[in-house]
């Protein structure tokens, strides 16, 4: 299925076959997501993982030719966000302060071993969001949605960082203790 | 038992709390390390951590309003638009530089033929690099060197080969080719070795001629000082030169040997011959011959070559270990192809391959080394790199106990060549630690 919202012309991009193109953007679609949260758990924040994730869509579409039709390319493309966003926290480490190459290894390592484990959780989590009031979604997706630090997002809001604060955190409090109760795994707060 | 359960409870909510700090940019430098303490050191400390990370990603996820198709295409359309500008770019360039160098070429060509340098007769190659190379021109391996080229190296050094000539240029240093015979060192140091039919190799300074009647040897030339040249192996022939150039004063240095010439004093001097300019060479080059490919020797031994230690970025690292060890006994190692047996009495010089990427690659590298000596194995396992890194691996160079730096040759490859000079590698790309290791044992062939 050629996914939708496709914008760019064929032309732009200077490929000769733009069936590539539309085989990358069709694989590109169904690895996004799972990309994206290899470049998340490495950089931690949204600001930075939306510049990685440019970074990693460039490389993977230089690289695309080098791709063994019929491998995982989801793999592929979660290996490739490692790469780049451990690059992007060592420069970020390198201007101030950051985890360690080890550290960011394991992180890595874990996710890669526990890839299931990780799918079924946030599938878990979508579905207590859903059972969230339509009020503390919008309100999460207020939070989440914007790239802006805490400070900053509370003065846009006309609030106290700390009102701000203490609302995330009772959501957050809320869902982990859905994600939890679903899949039996009880004890652990937030 | 329960305190305990209750300390690991509280690290791994540690951790969580870290991790939702992380996401709220309340994170500070203490923060950090502390967070790198708990997650390096417990793995319910990392898994905690890891789950809240994705916790939080998969709400950034679901919070950004595009699904994932879209937002695939709006990631297409930046590549799009960056590949536009690099085409306009690429466009202003063409019409730019095809104006320049209509206009450049006339000029350029007769510029050429008045100083013959499009003549210029091949003298020799580049025969390797080191890793931390800084040139004032783009050095490469393989490049033909002409006659009146210019090297002006910052730092690092560049072996270049002649005719049965092998020169090292130890940087920061100066030189000029003038044939294949004749070199000008204006400043810096420089290491021949001369091999039978290269006699007469000379090396100009500007307090002295050097003349090779078979041998190694080393010149060091400092701007405002005298010129110093040491012999290690066999004899040559250096003349004080007066102001004009004229040779004025002959001296004959035997191996072991070393003399000072300065032509502002009009003296040659004999002084105390120091190993140590040629324990330089060895450590960098051992009894490579030439080296081709993404491979880079080190210019000086590194302190460990353990997982994440020595980056390697875009080449591997071909690292002299011990040298001329000559065995007390047989000993039998695994090579590539299966058991080697080298006989009691063989002496065996040691290079390890090292390759640590940690950038990102469009391809692994490929290269290959070229031995004075016979290659008798290449070493590719875990277990018998461990093995001989007490015998062959240099002493105080961490090696890492990780497992991971065995070769994965369903992956990686090494060959050797016909007549067992050479060998090549290809090392892959893939784990989360790509390091990759291999051993080369070699007979010990000329120092």
């Amino acid at each position: 299925m050629v996914p939708y919202g496709i914008s760019c012309r064929q032309s732009d991009l200077g490929v000769e076959n733009p069936s590539r193109e539309t085989e990358f953007l069709r694989d590109l679609s169904s690895a996004y997501r799972e990309a994206y949260a290899s470049a998340f758990a490495i950089v931690g924040n949204r600001a930075d993982a939306d510049d990685v994730m440019q970074e990693v869509c460039i490389v993977l579409w230089q690289k695309y030719e080098e791709f063994e039709q019929g491998t995982d390319f989801r793999k592929w493309a979660c290996s490739i966000a490692f790469y780049v966003a451990r690059a992007y926290a060592r420069r970020q480490r390198r201007r101030s302060s950051g985890l360690s190459d080890l550290a960011l290894a394991r992180i890595e390592q874990i996710r890669t071993g526990g890839a299931e484990l990780f799918d079924l959780r946030r599938e878990v989590l979508q579905e207590c969001v859903g059972k969230l009031s339509a009020r503390d979604q919008q309100f999460l997706q207020d939070c989440y949605g914007s790239s802006l630090t805490q400070a900053a997002f509370a003065r846009s809001q006309k609030k106290s960082v700390e009102t701000i604060y203490t609302r995330l955190k009772r959501i957050r409090h809320k869902l982990i203790t859905c994600v939890n109760r679903t899949l039996g795994k009880e004890g652990e707060s937030d | 038992m329960i305190e305990n359960q209750a300390y690991n409870h509280a690290n791994r909510e540690e951790a969580r709390q870290l991790a939702d700090a992380m996401v709220d940019r309340r994170m500070n430098a203490q923060m950090l390390q502390r967070l790198d303490e708990l997650i390096t050191s417990d793995l319910g400390c990392l898994q905690a951590y890891v789950e809240r990370i994705d916790f939080h990603g998969e709400l950034v996820d679901q919070s950004m309003e595009r699904h994932s198709a879209s937002r695939a295409a709006l990631a297409m359309d930046q590549i799009a638009q960056s590949a536009t500008r690099q085409e306009r770019r690429e466009n202003w360039k063409l019409i730019a530089g095809t104006v320049a160098c209509l206009s450049l070429i006339a000029g350029v060509f007769s510029w050429l033929v008045m100083t013959d340098r499009l003549l210029a007769a091949s003298v020799g190659t580049i025969a390797a690099l080191t890793s931390d190379l800084q040139s004032h021109s783009q050095l490469e391996l393989g490049q033909v060197v002409r006659k009146g080229r210019l090297f002006n190296l910052s730092s690092g050094m560049l072996t270049l080969q002649l005719p049965e000539v092998m020169v090292d240029v130890i940087g920061p240093a100066k030189i000029r080719i003038h044939g294949q015979r004749k070199m000008e060192l204006l400043s810096g140091t420089i290491h021949a070795y001369v091999r039978p039919g290269g006699e007469g190799f000379a090396v100009h300074t500007k307090d002295s001629v050097i003349v090779d009647l078979g041998t190694e040897f080393a010149v060091t030339c400092r701007p405002n000082a005298e010129t110093e040249v040491s012999v290690r192996h066999g004899r040559v022939k250096a003349n004080l030169v007066n102001w004009s150039g004229t040779p004025s004063k002959e001296l004959g240095i035997t191996a072991g040997r070393a003399a000072t010439f300065s032509q502002r004093r009009q003296s040659a001097v004999e002084v105390n011959y120091h190993p140590q300019t040629f324990e330089k060479i060895e450590s960098a080059r051992g009894t490579i011959k030439l080296i081709d490919g993404m491979l880079r020797t080190a210019a000086q031994p590194p302190a460990s070559v353990a997982s994440l230690k020595l980056p390697t970025h875009n080449h591997m690292l071909v690292i002299p270990e011990q040298q001329r060890v000559v065995l007390a006994e047989d000993l039998q190692v695994i090579g590539i192809s299966g058991p080697v047996q080298i006989p009691a009495g063989t002496a065996v010089s040691s290079y390890l391959i090292h390759y640590d990427p940690d950038i990102l690659l469009n391809k692994a590298p490929r290269g290959a080394v070229t031995f004075d000596g016979h290659i008798l194995a290449v070493i590719t396992t875990a277990e018998q790199l461990f093995s001989t890194d007490i015998r062959f691996g240099l002493p105080g160079l961490e090696y890492g106990n990780s497992n991971v730096r065995e070769l994965e040759l369903d992956e990686d490859e090494v060959r050797i060549s016909d007549d067992r000079k050479t060998a090549s590698f290809y090392f892959g790309l893939t784990g989360t630690e790509p390091i990759d290791h291999a051993r080369v044992l070699v007979t010990s062939g000329a120092p």
